[in-house]
């Protein structure tokens, strides 16, 4: 699939190849053969290393991942988000990589808007500087998005009775951070208490979603004890999160 | 030194004893694909002057330059002539972004700018073409990174009318040219990626290419 050679023969069911005719390579018929992720799954320690390993996890459609973001930016009902219990990779990963985006993009036109309507000084852009908080930004969304999750799941796998899955503790994290996408957009006017009121908002709704999905798991397999403990780490991590959106990169 | 004789020496580089072939007709629009299996495999560019192989190759860009930037209704004519991949269009415009943008920054931050957007361009692309492939995609890799490789003409004409003209105007005359330059390029690409992923996936192989573009024009417009 790298190079994109022209296909010269074809293989029938049982696996016996014949020779394309010349019409069949001429129009070669994209789309109607069987697509990837049908076929049968790469074996072996190189697995990881092949995309039809990871094809399995990006097999949803685009009414269903809009349709799971906004379920995710308001989770005031009861039903579940991923309907047959099979999570998705490409919601998260997409929101992680467009939440940085913005909130780069977003946290500098902030400083524009702050220089120019109350110090009145034209904006110097360092790059170096930049550079710094962008490399920050990338580390602290990535802790976000693939290591908390990854202290959930292992929490529940050690101190508890099985867990819902590494996998679906990062679909879930990711899916809650959609709700930041629109939160920066509106972070960008410099009115301090709009500010502190979109992250308040923003991070109690992030919350509740994760506590709705995430607590029938944790009433099945932990203590009382450890579920509390979750709750409060999650709490504290949110909040850490706001802040640092409001005085680093919002100032 | 011998000199040998013109038919042996295209004997020895063929290596084969029909040397009465001319040079066979290599024509651009339609790629390689027109030329029969024999063609192809004596096809070579040794015995030709160097200035014609520039030339062919400058040809065969702009020819997909055209093919990529005036929006046609065939969306199967220009999936076939993407096939024939290459890299050396998508490098110059890169090349050529890359400079104009660092000439238009500071000149403590030329080199950092030249570097960043360097490879956000090639990083980017292979991103996006990675994401069409996990979607289920059967465009090859490399002819996703060609197609969006040539889709950042309008940007790079972009950044080169904001470096020469647009220095000293008003923001929002820029934000303007940018945008119209953002809207063509991605219209342009969207057309090819919407085409390689199932239909009901368009929007998800289209979303990165749009996130791809946007943060480019956000470069340019700083």
């Amino acid at each position: 699939m790298l190079f994109g050679k022209k296909k010269t023969h074809k293989k029938d069911k049982t696996g016996k190849k014949t020779l394309l005719t010349d019409e069949e390579q001429a129009n070669p018929s994209d789309g109607l053969q069987q697509p990837d992720y049908e076929k049968p799954r790469p074996r072996g320690i190189t697995r990881f290393c092949k995309v039809r390993y990871y094809q399995k996890f990006f097999n949803v459609s685009t009414k269903e991942v809009v349709r799971r973001v906004l379920l995710a930016m308001m989770p005031f009902n009861t039903t579940p988000i991923f309907p047959n219990g099979k999570p998705d990779l490409y919601g998260p990963l997409w929101i992680y990589i467009c939440l940085s985006i913005c909130i780069v993009i977003c946290g500098h036109f902030s400083n524009v808007m702050d220089f120019e309507f109350i110090d009145n000084h034209p904006p110097k852009l360092q790059y170096e500087a930049q550079m710094r908080k962008i490399t920050k930004l990338w580390f602290m969304t990535s802790f976000y998005f693939f290591v908390v999750p990854l202290i959930i799941h292992g929490i529940c796998f050690f101190f508890g009775s099985g867990s819902p899955g590494y996998q679906r503790t990062l679909a879930i994290y990711g899916y809650s951070f959609a709700i930041f996408i629109p939160a920066t957009v509106i972070l960008v006017p410099p009115i301090e208490y709009l500010r502190y009121a979109t992250l308040g908002v923003a991070g109690f709704i992030s919350l509740l979603f994760i506590s709705k999905e995430l607590m029938d798991a944790g009433k099945k397999y932990l203590e009382q004890k450890w579920v509390t403990a979750i709750a409060i780490m999650c709490a504290i991590l949110h909040i850490i999160f706001c802040l640092m959106l409001k005085f680093y990169y919002f100032d | 030194m011998t000199d040998y004789p013109k038919e042996l020496d295209q004997k020895i580089v063929l290596g084969n004893t029909n040397t009465g072939r001319s040079n066979p007709s290599y024509d651009p629009e339609k790629g390689r694909e027109s030329l029969a299996k024999e063609e192809q495999e004596k096809f070579d560019t040794l015995t030709e002057p160097v200035c014609e192989t520039i030339k062919r190759d400058l040809l065969m860009i702009w020819v997909k330059l055209t093919y990529v930037m005036v929006p046609r209704t065939m969306i199967k004519e220009k999936a076939k002539q993407l096939r024939d991949w290459d890299l050396w269009g998508p490098l110059v415009l890169c090349l050529l972004l890359s400079l104009c943008l660092s000439f238009s920054a500071n000149t403590d931050d030329g080199t950092l700018v030249f570097q960043i957007v360097f490879i956000i361009v090639w990083a980017g692309a292979a991103i996006v073409a990675i994401n069409g492939q996990l979607l289920g995609g059967n465009i090859s890799f490399f002819q996703s990174v060609c197609v969006l490789g040539y889709c950042l003409f309008p940007l790079t004409v972009a950044a080169f009318v904001n470096m020469m003209f647009l220095q000293f105007v008003y923001f929002f005359i820029r934000v303007i040219v940018v945008g119209v330059a953002f809207i063509w390029s991605s219209y342009s690409s969207v057309g090819f990626i919407a085409e390689m992923v199932v239909p009901e996936k368009k929007g998800l192989a289209a979303f990165p290419v749009f996130l791809f573009y946007l943060f480019l024009s956000w470069f340019i417009l700083l």
